[in-house]
């Protein structure tokens, strides 16, 4: 009898205590704007490490918005390493949250929009995106469309990644190399032969363990995509390909000469090795900061025309939860972000007088960029104290283009990537999505055969005559055919819908 | 007392001597004697050395470090990661707050459940032991899986953000309950608690005055696995805490690496986004004086624990 009610009484207390935690744990309060507006709350992911004043600057945001669109925002941010991890477990835990962060590098936009974890957003754009949508480049909407559909909101920066060769200036200035005039791999032989004679302690071409030789080819699927310029879509293996296999050869050629760093298979970046040449993926202005991160100046030159592909294309993108229970609020969200000077710079640099100040523009750099779109008339400089309690990555939040430049960057910096988006042409295969489900197995093998072979290759530090025809017949043991057959099959439905 | 102060060296002595001779006896050849030896360093070494140069590396001057790369004497000295964590890093020694702070509650409330628990299996007279044995045993064999855990925890517990997310789901371990179940089995005679219970103890009386003084090694042995497991711990952080203010120091000092390494290995993909993203991260010094930071109080704690942790490996290992 005594275990029985001692029994009940603790049933009846746990009971209590787990309705009183449902309870507060679910008890909502709406507050009001001065609009009379409810306010919802908004929870976005972002990739990036957390700072110390987010908070400040979130509460400023809030203070904004509340009453602009009745919104108040949450922000979670992720580390780098940790992001893919987590927003899987977020995903498929149906976990609440309303925007987050996405692109083709990290928190995959293809494959979460094709299982329906993001919201179609075409309906929306229509109406509280409006605005945004015909400010962004209509080439990133095309972009961001999986299967005819749109589900992420891009963030307007550079269309395509442009691969070029980052020479040191020292070297360039003291043998006056005509950098500009060097863009292919064969281009780069005399000048690296002048420093290999002339300076024993530069490394004439460093490279490291990331490196891939210049590719002429839309890798969808490495190592198998479309060739830039290849109009008859033909899927091809880009080690099977002329223009690929004369590289490697170069890449050897140079390497036996002693113009590229010995452990270029495996090393990674060292800072402290003098180099003449490297190869590095840049956008308009990249030399700054290469310049800043290497402690020397250097400058660039192109290495081939930017192609615009899909994975560059997605290269920063915003999608909404498909269960989020304020979807327009969301939309309205990004909308102003994208279109209001204010916000997407509080959002960016801090709060102005704290974390940046305004300084004015030369008159005749003002002059120069007269006429030009995107042009602000001062430019932000950073508080050298408080700069580090507030520093993200920019192209997280939204567009770049209607953000302020800083004082040691040009005033028509986004006239400047405005007309790079303009010049770079699409690739045949952009706006094809390859759906790998039915060779997956397939895929995953290529991973260790490119990892075996792919850094000794492209270094040149083995010989390709003897090493590319195993890499070939190790690809073809995965099955690289079924591949290939499979994605001219995907290529050739895409094509005749188009 | 001068009497007795020279009885008892003389006792000293006596038992040196014994010593010396039980030595004679079970003396190891020479040359096997330096080879152990040489061995023994050799791992030792092994496990030092870099430690050392840990150490080193902090306490090296940044631009040295990226001019002339790693060395054992450095080019110029320098205590700016030190200086940067006093006067910049309120996250960092925020941090080492948490993680003290859930090492410390982790480890009693962890000791407290596992020894009442496995107290109770190891007692014959309980009735439901073999059921809450196979409670135990399950869980160590199957796991619900890291969304299942995240469901539960975030869902039903609502410990998302809280600080008990870092604490409750380490405090309990099946490996644990068994082994100081066993331990208390065989080195607490049920005559003890008989004789406890005939004098009138009650069953918490017992637990606290008789079984615990008794079963200390045990206890500090667990003790010991659930301070490490807590001060090591960043899994439970990277899952359910979001709120900067509760990181552990371990997951800081994971995210700081994984960020660089996810960085490095996406260059090609991110281009110059992921070199401007990288230039805001702690420089290599200052990784590695949280590194240092992070393993010195765990150092101090070994020897403490040390004292019991020999002892309760070896009882239980002579059956009556």
């Amino acid at each position: 009898m005594k275990l029985k009610t001692l029994k009940r009484t603790l049933a009846a207390g746990l009971a209590l205590t787990m309705t009183a935690g449902i309870l507060t744990g679910c008890g909502s309060k709406t507050e009001k704007n001065k609009n009379g507006e409810d306010i919802v709350e908004l929870t976005w992911y972002q990739v990036g490490d957390a700072q110390s004043d987010d908070e400040k600057v979130l509460a400023e945001v809030n203070k904004y918005i509340e009453d602009k669109i009745g919104v108040k925002l949450n922000i979670v941010k992720v580390g780098w390493g940790d992001y893919n991890q987590k927003m899987q477990v977020v995903i498929n835990t149906g976990d609440e949250w309303d925007m987050c962060f996405t692109c083709s590098w990290a928190n995959d936009y293809l494959q979460n929009a094709q299982k329906g974890a993001f919201l179609e957003l075409d309906d929306y754009l229509k109406e509280e995106g409006k605005e945004m949508y015909d400010a962004i480049d209509s080439r990133f909407w095309e972009a961001a469309k999986v299967g005819g559909k749109t589900y992420g909101i891009p963030s307007e920066k550079e269309i395509g990644s442009c691969p070029m060769w980052v020479f040191t200036k020292e070297y360039v200035d003291k043998y006056n190399i005509p950098y500009q005039d060097i863009h292919s791999l064969e281009d780069l032989e005399p000048y690296l032969k002048l420093i290999k004679e002339n300076e024993p302690d530069v490394v004439p071409m460093y490279l490291t363990k990331d490196y891939s030789a210049p590719t002429y080819m839309d890798k969808i699927q490495d190592p198998i995509g479309i060739e830039y310029g290849d109009d008859t879509l033909t899927v091809k293996n880009v080690f099977e390909t002329e223009k690929m296999q004369s590289t490697l050869k170069t890449m050897r050629k140079y390497y036996e000469a002693g113009y590229i760093n010995k452990d270029a298979a495996t090393a990674s970046d060292d800072k402290s090795v003098k180099r003449f040449v490297t190869k590095g993926d840049g956008q308009p202005y990249a030399e700054l900061i290469w310049a800043k991160d290497l402690g020397y100046e250097v400058v660039a030159s192109e290495i081939m025309e930017t192609k615009v592909t899909n994975a560059s294309a997605r290269g920063a993108l915003t999608a909404i939860n498909k269960n989020s229970k304020h979807p327009e609020k969301a939309v309205e969200l990004i909308n102003l972000i994208n279109t209001d000077d204010y916000l997407r710079n509080l959002l960016n640099y801090g709060i102005e007088g704290v974390h940046w100040d305004k300084v004015d523009v030369s008159a005749e750099e003002a002059a120069a960029a007269e006429g030009k779109p995107y042009v602000k008339d001062f430019k932000v400089k950073l508080n050298e104290e408080t700069k580090k309690d507030y520093s993200v990555p920019y192209w997280v939040q939204g567009g770049l283009f209607n953000t302020y430049v800083l004082d040691n960057e040009p005033i028509d910096k986004w006239a400047t990537f405005k007309e790079f988006n303009d010049a770079s042409e699409a690739a045949p295969s952009f706006g094809f999505d390859f759906n790998l489900e039915p060779v997956s197995t397939q895929v995953a093998g290529f991973r260790n055969v490119l990892d075996e072979f792919g850094s000794s290759l492209y270094t040149g530090s083995v010989d390709p005559d003897e090493y590319l025809p195993q890499l070939l017949k190790k690809l073809e043991a995965t099955g690289v055919q079924d591949v290939i057959d499979e994605m001219q099959k995907q290529i050739d439905e895409w094509k005749a819908e188009k | 007392m001068s009497v007795f102060n020279r009885k008892e060296r003389a006792e000293e002595k006596k038992l040196q001597k014994l010593e010396e001779q039980q030595c004679e006896y079970n003396k190891i050849k020479k040359p096997t004697n330096v080879l152990f030896n040489i061995i023994l360093t050799i791992l030792s070494l092994l496990s030092v050395v870099p430690f050392i140069f840990v150490i080193i590396i902090s306490l090296t001057d940044e631009n040295s470090l990226a001019m002339n790369g790693y060395r054992f004497i450095p080019e110029k000295w320098s205590l700016y990661a030190y200086e940067y964590i006093i006067s910049a890093g309120e996250n960092i020694i925020r941090s080492y707050g948490v993680t003290i702070l859930v090492t410390v509650v982790g480890t009693v409330i962890g000791l407290l459940l596992t020894g009442t628990y496995a107290y109770a299996l190891s007692r014959k007279t309980y009735a439901f032991r073999s059921f809450f044995t196979k409670v135990i045993t399950i869980p160590m064999l199957f796991s619900g899986g890291m969304i299942a855990n995240y469901l539960i925890i975030t869902k039903v517990l609502m410990l998302k953000n809280s600080i008990w997310a870092l604490i409750l789901p380490m405090c309990m371990n099946s490996f644990n309950i068994i082994v100081l179940r066993t331990f208390f089995k065989t080195s607490i005679p049920d005559s003890v608690v008989e004789s406890a219970k005939i004098d009138g103890a009650s069953e918490w009386r017992l637990f606290f005055k008789i079984v615990i003084p008794m079963a200390m090694p045990g206890l500090a042995t667990i003790g010991l696995f659930l301070t490490l497991g807590y001060w090591n711990d960043w899994f439970n952080a990277m899952m359910y805490m979001d709120d900067k203010n509760w990181i552990p120091l371990q997951y800081l000092l994971i995210q700081i690496e994984s960020s660089i390494d996810w960085l490095a290995s996406n260059k090609a993909m991110m281009g110059v986004d992921g070199i401007q993203a990288a230039a805001n991260l702690p420089k290599e010094t200052i990784k590695m004086a949280i590194v240092v930071i992070s393993t010195l109080p765990i150092i101090f704690a070994y020897p403490f624990f040390q004292r019991y942790f020999v002892n309760g490996l070896t009882i239980g290992a002579v059956k009556e």
